[in-house]
């Protein structure tokens, strides 16, 4: 077993050179992790949606995945974008503040303080088939289609589909079967 | 980084079917290496990418866990360690695992024995505490206490372990004097997938694998395999090799399947290892066991219980005894409410020891015996109204040597609000002799004695606890137990022996405290305390001291714990533990601390160092300096992921 030990050993010395200035902000604990879950969710949801036809200008236009004021989940998903598609197309992060107006957004997420904006978007954006997402208590009442909840220290989402069906989207079947309740 | 990341996803797809062989050229991997190296934070969040919607709701936000059950009800003194606290404390064996209760004494004997009890009279042959993995006993016949050189589980399946102080023998019977330990492992469900834990250090070194599955109707399975290698130390007083190590392995299975009313349980493990001894050959264990539960809810709303085992354990010491002792046991229970009021159990169980001996110097004798238990129990939880329970329970048991004997136990529990219990409880026990009490001898000189009775502890117990909220916990108990019938060893006048007797009684006293605090979602602390008085008044002519088999406590022993996370991928734990000083034989107070770091690369792959025994160069734990080593600093590393 020495050999495994000597491995071991060189690994974790490794390790500690490797360790340079990671995460200097001491923040809630968790938080890091919940963004980054959110930001593979918002991603990853992508591939669970059909858009009308018209949603996109040819086969090779990106998804575009709005973010309102929310630099960190806006970070991720850019790391994400910089490796991965989704939906077989490239994917958009598009940075937007309060009450700005993005041309096409395919996904737009809000979170608990954005979220104060979505009948703005609903009304405003020139995009008709957006997959508004929200992070608060009365999301799917405020109007979105999906809505991150925090169960059991996981994070899950509850899906509407009546908001679906108003923003014209279609939802996949295993997207619901995953979702922690989906409202009719 | 996107690529090296594929890079590791296709080796380990392409090699997990032969696990063996992968984790060992997983350790020599450039892969990984060049991984680690190129690994930055953002890389867990792509990789989280990769993973399933349904894998996604399945990740824990926190992982500094909160309390996993709401304890405030139990009206005995009982602290769960559970598998979270396990992994972060870094412990690699269990008997490491079970100093996070601060209601045990665990000291280390050398590098494979230990000596553990709640309450006092420890030894490494304490026999007042009985230990359970998944339901069935490792507490010994032969000499009434634990092998803990070959009790060994996958740490990282264990889903909990209640440690109880105190007596509570209606529902455990004798021998539970002064606590039980009773190790609970997930079912196979919460165990799905691979695991593949390396870890050690200069002088130890431990690999673990476990896969789990899906079986036919709804059934899961999990298989584990794990290999332990400790070296010898060396004596605290001459430097000379103790001849203390051992080496270990270990296998087994567990398969569940889980509906609404009936979940049944089928496992088993095997094991053998070979444990060096002084001046002459290893000392050779093995075993293997076989388990079957069943616990279904009945139409009319009645709880049903029923489980059985096969239990078989090797163990030649060369020079001294060679026993085969093959174990199967039955029991069940049967519980319902009566009259809104009443919640009333039964049971009862039968065991059948064969115990085969070959003697040598000394002996057991006969050297062929059949052993056998017969117990049968009622319970009744009364509730006196909203807030008062009372619970009475008595549980009669039959053993070979002493025949019947009962275990009355009365419990009142006063809830006075939603999160805060006063109990109090009166509990008769009973130590029944073993085979070493009885059947021992080893002319001419020494014997153990026909009429040798059972040692019987009346304990009284006062507590209370408190959870103002989700995050905090307090618990306090104030126990006294007056023990009579102790055993002694003394010289008997007519036939020049040493014997066995009963002729020592004393009494205990004590308070035991703990809590925790999570005080953030990254910040837990938790600590406890016990401050205890250990008394024995024995025969003048009690040798038993001088002999070895004596008890050794301390007045107080503590534990405080910080679990930190900088953020989801970094943890940290700092663990203090403090032991009073042993009088006899002397082994001066100590104070460990023990921190560990860890850093989740991938949200499957863990890489960990524990540093043990930070503060001092080196301390003993028990026993006399010359056949006692010292545990020295030391750096643990340890490597654990997870693959589907």
């Amino acid at each position: 077993m020495s050999f495994l030990r000597v491995n071991l050993i060189l690994i974790l010395s490794l390790l500690t050179i490797c360790f340079r200035t990671h995460h200097a902000i001491a923040k809630d604990a968790g938080d890091d992790l919940q963004s980054q879950v959110k930001s593979a969710y918002i991603f990853k949801f992508a591939n669970y949606i059909t858009w009308p036809e018209k949603s996109f200008a040819d086969l090779l236009s990106p998804v575009v995945i709005g973010v309102v004021d929310d630099e960190v989940i806006a970070t991720e998903l850019e790391k994400i974008a910089g490796s991965y598609t989704a939906a077989n197309r490239t994917v958009l992060i598009r940075r937007l503040t309060s009450k700005q107006v993005s041309p096409e957004v395919h996904i737009l997420y809000l979170n608990a303080t954005s979220t104060a904006y979505l009948e703005f978007y609903q009304k405003m954006l020139h995009h008709p088939s957006t997959l508004y997402i929200t992070d608060t208590v009365e999301g799917l009442n405020l109007g979105g289609v999906i809505n991150f909840v925090r169960d059991d220290n996981r994070i899950r989402f509850d899906v509407s589909l009546p908001a679906a069906e108003k923003n014209k989207i279609k939802l996949d079947g295993s997207l619901l079967t995953v979702a922690r309740n989906v409202l009719k | 980084m996107y690529r090296s990341y594929l890079t590791i996803a296709s080796f380990k797809i392409s090699k997990s079917r032969n696990c063996y062989d992968f984790f060992i050229k997983l350790l020599n991997s450039k892969t990984l290496l060049l991984l680690i190296l190129c690994q930055t934070p953002n890389a867990y969040a792509e990789s989280l990418v990769e993973l399933s919607l349904e894998e996604l709701a399945n990740i824990q936000v926190t992982s500094v866990s909160k309390r996993s059950e709401a304890l405030t009800d139990a009206a005995a003194s009982i602290f769960v360690i559970t598998n979270n606290e396990i992994q972060r404390s870094g412990a690699s064996t269990l008997p490491e695992a079970l100093r996070l209760a601060p209601n045990l004494q665990v000291a280390q004997d050398n590098s494979r024995n230990y000596a553990i009890t709640a309450r006092g009279f420890n030894s490494v042959f304490s026999n007042k505490l009985l230990v359970l993995i998944d339901g069935r006993t490792v507490y010994s016949p032969l000499f009434s206490g634990v092998f803990w050189d070959a009790q060994d589980v996958m740490l990282e399946d264990i889903d909990r372990i209640e440690v109880i102080s105190g007596a509570n023998t209606t529902l455990w019977g004798a021998n539970a004097v002064n606590g039980v330990i009773n190790i609970i492992t997930k079912n196979a469900k919460q165990s799905q997938g691979g695991l593949v834990s390396i870890s050690g250090s200069s002088n130890e070194s431990y690999s673990a694998i476990r896969y789990g599955g899906k079986l036919l109707n709804d059934g899961n399975f999990r298989v584990y395999a794990k290999h332990a290698e400790v070296k010898d130390k060396r004596s605290e007083s001459n430097s000379l090799s103790l001849n203390d190590g051992f080496k270990r392995d270990k296998a087994g299975f567990r398969a569940d399947w889980v509906n609404d009313n009936k979940n049944f349980t089928l496992q088993g493990d095997f094991y053998d290892g070979y444990l060096n001894q002084a001046n002459t050959n290893d000392i050779q264990i093995s075993g293997a066991n076989l388990l079957g539960r069943v616990n279904s809810k009945l139409e009319n709303g009645s709880n049903m219980f029923i489980q059985a085992y096969l239990d078989y354990t090797y163990r030649n010491q060369p020079n001294a005894f060679k026993e085969n002792l093959t174990t199967a046991d039955i029991e069940f229970k049967h519980d319902w409410r009566i009259a809104d009021r009443h919640n009333f159990t039964w049971g009862g169980g039968y065991k059948v020891g064969f115990d085969r001996l070959d003697n040598f110097s000394f002996a057991f004798l006969p050297a062929k015996k059949n052993l056998h238990w017969a117990n049968i129990f009622v319970q009744d939880e009364i509730d006196l109204n909203e807030q008062l329970r009372l619970t009475l329970g008595i549980k009669f048991e039959h053993n070979n040597y002493t025949d019947l004997e009962y275990m009355p136990n009365a419990r009142l529990a006063w809830k006075i609000t939603e999160n805060k219990l006063l109990w109090a409880s009166a509990t008769r026990a009973i130590r029944a002799p073993s085979r070493i009490d009885r059947d021992f001898f080893a002319p001419p000189l020494t014997a153990g004695s026909p009429n040798f009775d059972s040692a019987v502890a009346h304990t009284y117990e006062i507590g209370y606890r408190v959870s103002p909220n989700s995050d905090t916990l307090f618990s306090i108990t104030g126990f006294y137990t007056d023990y009579d019938r102790l055993r002694t060893f003394e010289l008997d006048t007519s036939t020049l022996a040493f014997v066995f007797d009963n002729n020592a009684s004393g009494h205990s006293q004590g308070i035991e405290m703990w809590g925790s605090w999570q005080v953030r979602d990254n910040l837990k602390l938790s600590g406890g305390l016990v401050v205890q008085e250990v008394r024995v008044n024995t025969h003048p002519a009690d040798i038993l001291q001088a002999s070895g088999l004596g008890i050794n406590d301390p007045s107080s022993h503590s534990i405080v714990r910080v679990s930190y996370d900088f953020n989801a991928n970094h943890l940290l734990d700092v663990t203090a533990r403090h032991m009073g000083k042993l009088n006899n034989p002397a082994v001066p107070a100590y104070t460990a601390l023990d921190l560990r770091y860890a850093w989740k690369v991938m949200p499957d792959l863990e890489l960990s160092v524990v540093g043990q025994n930070l503060l001092d160069s080196k301390h003993p734990e028990f026993s006399n300096a010359a056949i006692r080593p010292e545990y020295d600093r030391s750096l643990f590393a340890k490597l654990q992921w997870y693959f589907r």
